[in-house]
Parts: structure tokens; C-alpha cells; sequence
């Protein structure tokens, strides 16, 4: 199905992929949820008219059984800009049933050379979500799902994957040192990439000090045992502070991550920072 | 897991919609006085309401519902074909594009020879005409609808229904509280009324205090729904949570409420139950098929009773009236743990329900509320 995905977007390939597609197939993107062919269909000739045609720079495909993970990264040679899409969904190798499209739309509006309210405006209207308030805090007896209560995960990856996912959910900084590799190569949404942790540490502060009461929630895990890598969809919700006013938000994230020896040498992390903005009306930059 | 699978009748998840409308197979049930076209009670309803409502042939009604069909939804009782060919009309005419995508079909074979259906259909739908919650938007929806049906012999002879209109009218633009407003001026016939009255006695009434465990060794999914039932809607036991939902558990509720996991299941049940402080729930029917070799699905349907508690300052003046639920629930099981809940009740109604019985006059938004 990764082909018949890529080739949606460089070749405007619909036939093929909608053949993976169910009438009961839910297609989420920019936090809007389309069911059915003419919603789907409706999404991707937009993103066809905004990033279709382009040339695959980079490509990352994580193979579970039930659960999978893409990545790609589409360039356009003259104007040497580039978007990045992620995409996580559930399958049976014939058909997917649930997917979730985050697409890098600040990269996006570069590549378009558009400014943040217009690509905003071209967004859908996201779903309307009522978040519910809740009690944050870690206590002692309480329990918060970890990458291994999801997927059985091999040893030598779980103790990795676990410390990565305690660096966003206990707010442990100290395991960047342990765990990421100095010249590890990491992708960050709207930020560009960068060699080691250090940039991805800082956004990792600003994040948490931009929002009150944050809390990371695991959805889901997909794992390739061939390429040592995990694909991660979770969310932050917190109470953002917006010129004094409280807003209650969900940031939906999806991470993929490459490890050797015990190390993250790879990491993408992936985030709709527009979709964001446009569904809470939060002001831009977020962070 | 107290349940053996069954393959062989259809089930929705991973088909194509082309081959749900097309069985190959051989007939895998008796269904007994039903037509020889259909192989299981899932095919039964997945093509029916493919013909009724997406190729619009509305006047099916009439061979697949019987002439004396009660239907219970929490805004109004009908109780013949006629009303449920003229309410199907009406609805496609607001929503000419109305798609209705069938989610999952739980279903049960009852001792009286009937069958019982839990459909749960996810549509996208264009409001082009007026309708009931006011003047078109020309704005598209996605509305989770449940519809339970007693199935006995080629026709649906009672039904349940259930749709989350709260998340539909928040995508169109309009107002909860002018919504129920506009709800709660339509005045419901006395078979409703009689049966709203009856069903707030039966429920308020339920033995609540009574404790229930559900652990490995008596596990069965009656036991777990029971369970599940008691231990959080009725004595509010949120800590017990991590006994009935897996650790990143999705949880759909209505009005757009989504949660993973325990810490916000928590938080969308306390505070919808906070709106009733005293509700008390009782589970009113239970249907389970297997999903997988590890995995069960179950249908219930529920209701709850208790008083108002608004929270919301433009209902303050309703504190104290009566508050009751029609409510469907689909739970995916696997292991003894939930890992997929959706929710379906009608919040419209429900709030409308509440402004009718006070009798008094609620100002709309635009009437300066």
C-alpha cells in the first residue's frame, strides 16, 4: 500500500488507491475526518493541486501486521522546497480502514510561497471536538498506557522505545542523553532538520512552558522488525494560553523512529501545526 | 473469552461494499419466513438499508418494516410504517446525499425466534433542505447513528434508534441549546409521554448500591456489561476504569467528545455524569458476536435516570428536572479489556425534553440569550 499512497501524490494515481479504499474507510488530514469516497476523494485532489507531481526525496515505511506507517518527503527541484506527509493506518494488507494523514503545512505554505492564512483558510474545517477536562497528574496508583502495553516490542527495542516515550509523557529530559545518538538526524515539523537532540529537546520545552496542565497520551504503535523502527501516533492536550485567554487543545503527533544499538539514529516528528491553529483558533506561531 | 467465534456470518469490518451488496456464500442461518436472497440476519440489514436509504427506494419501507413497528428514539415514538416512510422522506429530502455507511452489525438470535439487530452506521450527509433543527446550511455533516431492530420474519417489528444530532448541528453551525429550544416546541403524542414516564420510574428506581465484580474467573460478557454498568455510571467508581478499558482505549461519545485512554475516559464520564449527579443506568438488551479469536463485540443498549444538574448558564433555571437517556453503546473487547467504545445518544432530545416538562420559555441565541 506505500506505493499505491506515493503514487497517489507524484503520479495523481486515484484508481489504484482507491482500490484499497472501503466505503467504511476513514481518511483523517488535517484533523478532519472524511468518510466515504466523496469526501476522501475531495481531499486528495486538493492536496494533488497543492503538492501533487513532486519528486519522493526521502522515504520511510514502517511494515507492521495490523498497523503501518509511511513517510515521505516530496521536493520540487526548481523551487528547492520541500512538504513532508506522514500517514499511519490500520489494514489487512488488502484494505485500510482508519487512517491518519499529517501533512508538514508550514513546509507546505514555503512551497507555495503562501503565506500561513491563506494556506490555512484552504484547510477543511476540522472535526469539532469537545475536550474534556481531566485529571493530568501521574499519580502514583494511576496508569498510562506505554509503547509496550500496545505492541509486543523485542527487548532490545522496548527499553529505547519506552525511555523515548517517558521523554514526552514523564517530561524526563535527561533521557535524550541516553538514548538519542550525538549524530542522530531528526525532522521536526515546521522546523526543518537538524543533527542530535539539541533542537528537538529546546521545541520539547517550549511545547510543555507554551501550555498548562499538558498530557501525552499514546494511541497507537506500529512496529518493523526488519527495520528496527516504531511509528508512534499520540497526542498533547492542554490549556493553551493565547493572549490570556484559555483554550483547551489536542496536538495530534505522529513520530517515527530508527534505532541502532540501542540508539535513536532517526527520528521524524510530524505535526499539522496550521490544522492546529485553525481549529482552535490559537494564534501563530504556536510555539 | 466466553464466547466461540462464528466466521461464517457476514461480517462488516474489512468488506468492501460491493460484495456486502452481493453475497456469495450459502445461507448460514435459518431465518426462518425471510427472503431466500439473504444469508444471515447481518446481510438482511446491511442490504436493506443500502436499498432504502442510498438507492432511495423509500417505499421498501413498506415490505421490510411491518404495518405496526414501534420506534423509540428519545425525541418521538412512531408506530407504523406510514410514519417511517414519511420520516425517511423528510430526512432525505433535508439531506438529498445522505450516505449511510454501515459500521458493524451486532446481532442475536432471541428465544422467541426473532432476530436482534445493533447497526452502527456512520453517514455524510449535505443539508441542502430544511428540517427539523431550522433553516437549511447547505453544510455537510457526519452524524453516528445506532439503530437497534427486532427482525422476525423478513421485517423489522420494533426499533430503537439513536443518532448523535449534537456533533451533526455543531458541523452545520447550529446552536445546541437553540436546537433543543426549537426540539422542545414539538409536542410528542401520549405514547411517548407514557412511555418516557414509565421507563424514568422503571430506571430512577434500580438497585444501584449493589457491588459487582467482574474477575477472570466468572468473566462473562454479561457479567462484564453488568459490571461496567454498575461500577461507573451507577457508584461512580472512576479509579476501577483500568479493570474494564485497555490503557489507550478510544472512546467516542456524543457531541464530538473523543478520548484515548484512562485519564480522559475519566474525565468525559465525570463530567457528563455530572450533569445528573444521581443517575442511575440500566442495561436494557446485550447482543455479543465475535470479532476475532481474541476479540468480541457487544451491543447494549441503556438508559439513564436521574435529576438535572446543568452546567450549562442559559439551562441554570432547569436545575432539578428530570433527566433521561436513551443510549446505545458498541464495545470492541479484546482480553477482557475495551479497546473501542462508541457511544450514541441524542443530546438534542435529550435537553429538549428537560425544557418541555419545565414549561417555561428559554430565549434563543438570537433573541439575546
Amino acid at each position: 500500500m506505500f506505493n499505491q499512497l506515493i503514487e497517489l501524490y507524484t503520479k495523481g494515481d486515484l484508481a489504484q488507491l482507491s482500490a484499497n479504499i472501503l466505503h467504511s474507510t476513514a481518511w483523517k488530514q488535517h484533523d478532519f475526518t472524511a468518510y466515504g469516497n466523496m469526501q476522501i476523494e475531495k481531499l486528495w485532489l486538493k492536496s494533488i493541486e497543492q503538492f501533487g507531481f513532486l519528486t519522493v526525496t526521502e522515504r520511510q515505511e514502517i511494515q507492521g501486521e495490523q498497523f503501518s506507517a509511511l513517510y515521505i518527503e516530496l521536493s520540487d527541484q526548481v523551487k528547492s522546497e520541500k512538504v513532508s506527509i506522514a500517514f499511519f493506518f490500520e489494514h489487512n494488507n488488502l484494505h485500510i480502514k482508519k487512517l491518519h494523514c499529517v501533512v508538514d503545512t508550514l513546509a507546505l505554505a514555503r512551497l507555495l510561497q503562501q503565506d500561513v492564512a491563506t494556506i490555512m483558510q484552504a484547510l477543511p474545517a476540522s472535526d469539532p471536538l469537545l475536550l474534556s477536562q481531566f485529571d493530568h497528574q501521574l499519580h502514583p496508583k494511576s496508569y498510562h498506557a506505554t509503547p509496550d502495553d500496545i505492541t509486543d516490542l523485542p527487548d532490545n527495542v522496548k527499553s529505547t522505545v519506552n525511555k523515548w516515550w517517558n521523554i514526552w509523557q514523564e517530561k524526563q529530559l535527561a533521557n535524550f542523553d541516553k538514548i538519542y545518538h550525538n549524530n542522530a538526524s531528526i525532522q521536526l515539523a515546521g522546523f526543518g532538520k537538524n543533527e542530535g537532540f539539541n533542537q528537538l529537546r529546546s521545541f520539547h520545552l517550549k511545547l510543555h512552558n507554551r501550555m498548562n496542565r499538558s498530557y501525552c497520551q499514546l494511541e497507537n504503535v506500529a512496529f518493523d522488525e526488519a527495520k528496527n523502527s516504531v511509528a508512534l501516533k499520540w497526542h498533547v492536550d492542554g490549556d493553551y494560553i493565547d493572549n490570556g485567554v484559555i483554550k483547551r487543545i489536542r496536538l495530534p503527533f505522529i513520530s517515527i523512529i530508527t534505532i541502532s544499538e540501542g540508539l535513536v539514529v532517526k527520528e521524524y516528528l510530524q505535526a499539522d501545526w496550521l490544522a492546529l491553529c485553525k481549529q482552535y483558533k490559537v494564534s501563530y506561531p504556536f510555539v | 473469552m466466553s464466547f466461540k467465534l462464528n466466521n461464517n456470518i457476514t461480517q462488516v469490518h474489512w468488506q468492501p461494499l460491493t460484495k456486502l451488496l452481493d453475497p456469495t456464500g450459502v445461507k448460514q442461518q435459518t431465518l426462518a419466513g425471510f427472503d431466500e436472497e439473504f444469508v444471515d440476519i447481518v446481510d438482511y440489514i446491511i442490504r436493506i438499508t443500502h436499498r432504502i436509504w442510498e438507492q432511495k427506494n423509500v417505499g421498501l419501507c413498506y415490505k421490510y418494516y411491518s404495518d405496526i413497528c414501534p420506534v423509540f428514539t428519545l425525541g418521538a415514538y412512531s408506530e407504523c410504517v406510514e410514519q417511517v416512510v414519511q420520516g425517511t422522506l423528510k430526512t432525505i429530502a433535508a439531506f438529498p446525499d445522505r450516505s449511510l455507511i454501515g459500521e458493524n452489525v451486532i446481532w442475536k438470535e432471541e428465544s422467541d425466534g426473532t432476530y436482534y439487530s445493533s447497526h452502527l452506521i456512520t453517514s455524510i450527509m449535505t443539508n441542502t433542505g430544511n428540517s427539523d433543527f431550522g433553516l437549511s446550511t447547505d453544510k455537510t455533516g457526519r452524524v453516528t447513528t445506532i439503530a437497534d431492530c427486532v427482525c422476525f420474519e423478513n421485517q423489522i417489528v420494533k426499533e430503537w434508534l439513536v443518532r448523535d444530532n449534537s456533533f451533526l448541528i455543531s458541523q452545520l453551525g447550529i446552536d445546541l441549546i437553540d436546537a433543543a429550544i426549537n426540539f422542545s416546541a414539538l409536542q410528542p403524542n401520549d405514547t411517548f409521554n407514557e412511555w418516557y414516564q414509565s421507563e424514568y420510574t422503571r430506571v430512577v428506581n434500580t438497585e444501584h448500591r449493589k457491588e459487582l465484580e467482574c474477575i477472570n474467573y466468572n468473566w462473562t460478557t454479561d457479567n462484564f456489561v453488568q459490571a461496567w454498568a454498575q461500577t461507573l455510571f451507577n457508584q461512580k467508581q472512576f479509579s476501577t476504569l483500568t479493570q474494564f478499558y485497555h490503557v489507550a482505549a478510544s472512546h467516542q461519545w456524543p457531541g464530538g467528545r473523543q478520548s484515548t485512554g484512562l485519564a480522559q475516559i475519566s474525565g468525559t464520564l465525570i463530567q457528563w455524569l455530572s450533569q445528573c449527579p444521581n443517575a442511575k443506568m440500566t442495561v436494557d438488551h446485550t447482543a455479543v458476536v465475535g470479532f476475532d479469536e481474541n476479540t468480541i463485540d457487544i451491543a447494549i443498549r441503556w438508559s439513564v435516570a436521574g435529576n438535572f444538574n446543568p452546567h450549562i448558564e442559559r439551562l441554570a433555571q432547569l436545575k432539578g428536572q428530570r433527566y433521561f437517556v436513551l443510549g446505545c453503546t458498541h464495545l470492541r473487547v479484546k482480553n477482557q479489556k475495551i479497546i473501542k467504545e462508541v457511544t450514541v445518544f441524542d443530546e438534542i432530545a435529550l435537553y429538549a425534553n428537560i425544557i418541555r416538562e419545565s414549561g417555561q420559555s428559554l430565549p434563543l441565541l438570537a433573541q439575546g440569550a
